[in-house]
C-alpha cells in the first residue's frame, strides 16, 4: 500500500526485445562500452572459479532467447564491495536456444546463517516487470537449510532454487518462468 | 535476526513494490504474457532480503556524449528526425534525490527502426544513430538527455498492432531489488489508448509514464524538451511494512 504524501512509484514496463541496444551492446556487436557483462568477476579476482549456466523456459516448455537477467553476489570473502577484478555484478542475455552464462568467482556467505547464494534478475519480452530469484548450490545442503531466505520458499518448490554442478566448478540453474516446477520468484 | 545481517550493506530496509501501481503477470492483452508470466505467487520473503546494494558503477566514466544520442552514434553527419531533450529527476517516493545513479536509455530512430538484427520492420536504419545512451544522475538526481523523437513501429500482437512512440529505461535505485525498467510515453500520442503495454498499468498509475512538454528545457533554435521523473522505492517504514 502506498503511504500518504509520498511519490507514486514509476510502473515497470517489459525491457522487451530489443533490450540487447541499451543493456548489453555486445551481444549485437553495437559501437557502445557496456556497462556490463556476463564477467561478474575477472581472472584477476580472489576466489575459486564459477561458472554459472543454465536455459530460461517459457510456460510451454520453450527456450526463452530474449530473456536478460542480471545476477548480483558476494565476494570470496563475503563482501559486496568491488574489488580488483570483481564487481559483483553482471549481466546475461540468452542466446538462441534460451542459454545464459555468467563466468564469476563461488560467493561466500556473511555469517553463519546464511548459505552461498547469488540473486538474480529475470526479465524479458512478456514478462511486465523483474522477476527475483536465488540460486543456492545443492552441494550445500546443510548451509541452505540454515538459510531463512531459501527457507522462506515452500518446501516443495525450494528444488528450484538450486544450481547442480555439472563439472568442476560449473553449475547449472534453469528458470522456469511458468508450469510445473515454476522457479520460486520473491516479492522483492 | 543479528545486527550483522541487517546492517552489512548499511542499507535501511527498502519499502515494498507498490503492486497496485504495477502490472499485473499475466496481462490478457499483451500476448506473450501468457506464457511467460509465473502464475504462483510471488514468495514472501524476510526482510533483509531487501538490504543487497545495487551494483556500483561509480569507477565507471559516463560522458557528455554518452547521454547526447544525436552525436554517440555519428558516422558521416547527424542522425535524421526531430531532436529533443528529455531530462528530470531520479527521487525516492519519499521525495529524496538518489544522485549518482546511471540511467540506461535505448530506443528506435525516428522511423521506428531498431538498431537490432530481430528487428525486421521495413523502415530505414540511420548510419549516424545507435539509439542507446547512458547518464549519470548529478547529487540533486538530476539527468538529461539529447536524442530523436522515436517513431512508431508495428508488433505482431494483435491486428494492426502499433507502439506508441517511446523510449526504454533503466536504472537502480540503492538497493538492487529497486530495479527499474520501464518505457517513458509521449503526451497526445493517439496510440497510447491502444497499446496493450501502457494499458497494461494500472489506470491511475499510467500518466507517471507520461512525459510532459516542457517549455523551459526547450533550447530555442535547437530542440523541444520533455519533463520526466523516475520515482524509485524508498526505504521502508517501521520496520517492515505489509505489502
Ligand atoms: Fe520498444
Amino acid at each position: 500500500m502506498a503511504r500518504a504524501n509520498r511519490l507514486g512509484q514509476t510502473p515497470t514496463q517489459t525491457v522487451g526485445p530489443y533490450f540487447a541496444i541499451g543493456l548489453a551492446p555486445h551481444r549485437i556487436s553495437l559501437p557502445f562500452t557496456p556497462l556490463a557483462t556476463e564477467e561478474i568477476a575477472t581472472d584477476e579476482a580472489e576466489g575459486e572459479r564459477l561458472v554459472l549456466t543454465g536455459h530460461v523456459f517459457d510456460g510451454d516448455g520453450v527456450p526463452v532467447s530474449d530473456a536478460l537477467i542480471e545476477a548480483r553476489q558476494r565476494d570470496a570473502r563475503g563482501s559486496w564491495k568491488s574489488g580488483p577484478g570483481f564487481r559483483g555484478y553482471g549481466r546475461a542475455a540468452t542466446d538462441q536456444n534460451g542459454t545464459f552464462l555468467f563466468r564469476s568467482v563461488k560467493p561466500a556467505p556473511a555469517c553463519d546463517g546464511e548459505a552461498p547464494h547469488l540473486w538474480l534478475i529475470v526479465q524479458a519480452r512478456g514478462l511486465l516487470g523483474p522477476l527475483i530469484t536465488r540460486v543456492h548450490f545443492a552441494d550445500e545442503a546443510e548451509r541452505n537449510e540454515r538459510d531463512p531466505i531459501f527457507l522462506a520458499a515452500p518446501p516443495a518448490r525450494r528444488a528450484t532454487l538450486l544450481a547442480h554442478s555439472i563439472g568442476p566448478g560449473r553449475y547449472r540453474f534453469d528458470i522456469r518462468l511458468q508450469g510445473e516446477h515454476e522457479t520460486v520468484f520473491f516479492d522483492l | 535476526m543479528s545486527d550483522f545481517l541487517s546492517t552489512d550493506s548499511g542499507l535501511a530496509y527498502l519499502a515494498p513494490r507498490d503492486r497496485a501501481s504495477n502490472p499485473a503477470w499475466i496481462d490478457t492483452g499483451y500476448r506473450s504474457t501468457g506464457r511467460r508470466g509465473p502464475r504462483e505467487k510471488l514468495v514472501t520473503v524476510p526482510p533483509l532480503a531487501t538490504v543487497v546494494p545495487a551494483p556500483d558503477f561509480s569507477d565507471i566514466v559516463v560522458t557528455e556524449t554518452d547521454a547526447d544520442l544525436t552525436r554517440n552514434g555519428r558516422v558521416n553527419g547527424q542522425p535524421l528526425g526531430e531532436r529533443i531533450i528529455v531530462a528530470g529527476r531520479v527521487l525516492d517516493e519519499d521525495g529524496r534525490p538518489v544522485g549518482g545513479t546511471v540511467i540506461e536509455l535505448w530506443q528506435a530512430n525516428a522511423a521506428g527502426r531498431y538498431r537490432h538484427p530481430v528487428d525486421d520492420h521495413d523502415a530505414p536504419l540511420d548510419p549516424n544513430f545507435l539509439g542507446v545512451g547512458r547518464c549519470r544522475t548529478d547529487a540533486e538526481g538530476r539527468y538529461r538527455f539529447v536524442t530523436i523523437r522515436p517513431g512508431s513501429y508495428p508488433w505482431r500482437n494483435h491486428p494492426n498492432a502499433w507502439r506508441p512512440a517511446h523510449l526504454h529505461f533503466a536504472l537502480f535505485g540503492r538497493h538492487f531489488a529497486d530495479r527499474l525498467v520501464t518505457q517513458m510515453y509521449f503526451p497526445g500520442d493517439p496510440l497510447l489508448g491502444l497499446d496493450p503495454i501502457f494499458l497494461s498499468v494500472p489506470e491511475h498509475a499510467r500518466n507517471r509514464l507520461i512525459a510532459r512538454f516542457d517549455l523551459d528545457l526547450t533550447v530555442e533554435g535547437y530542440a523541444l524538451g520533455y519533463a520526466f521523473d523516475f520515482v524509485l522505492r524508498g526505504p521502508a517504514a517501521t520496520p517492515w511494512e505489509s505489502a
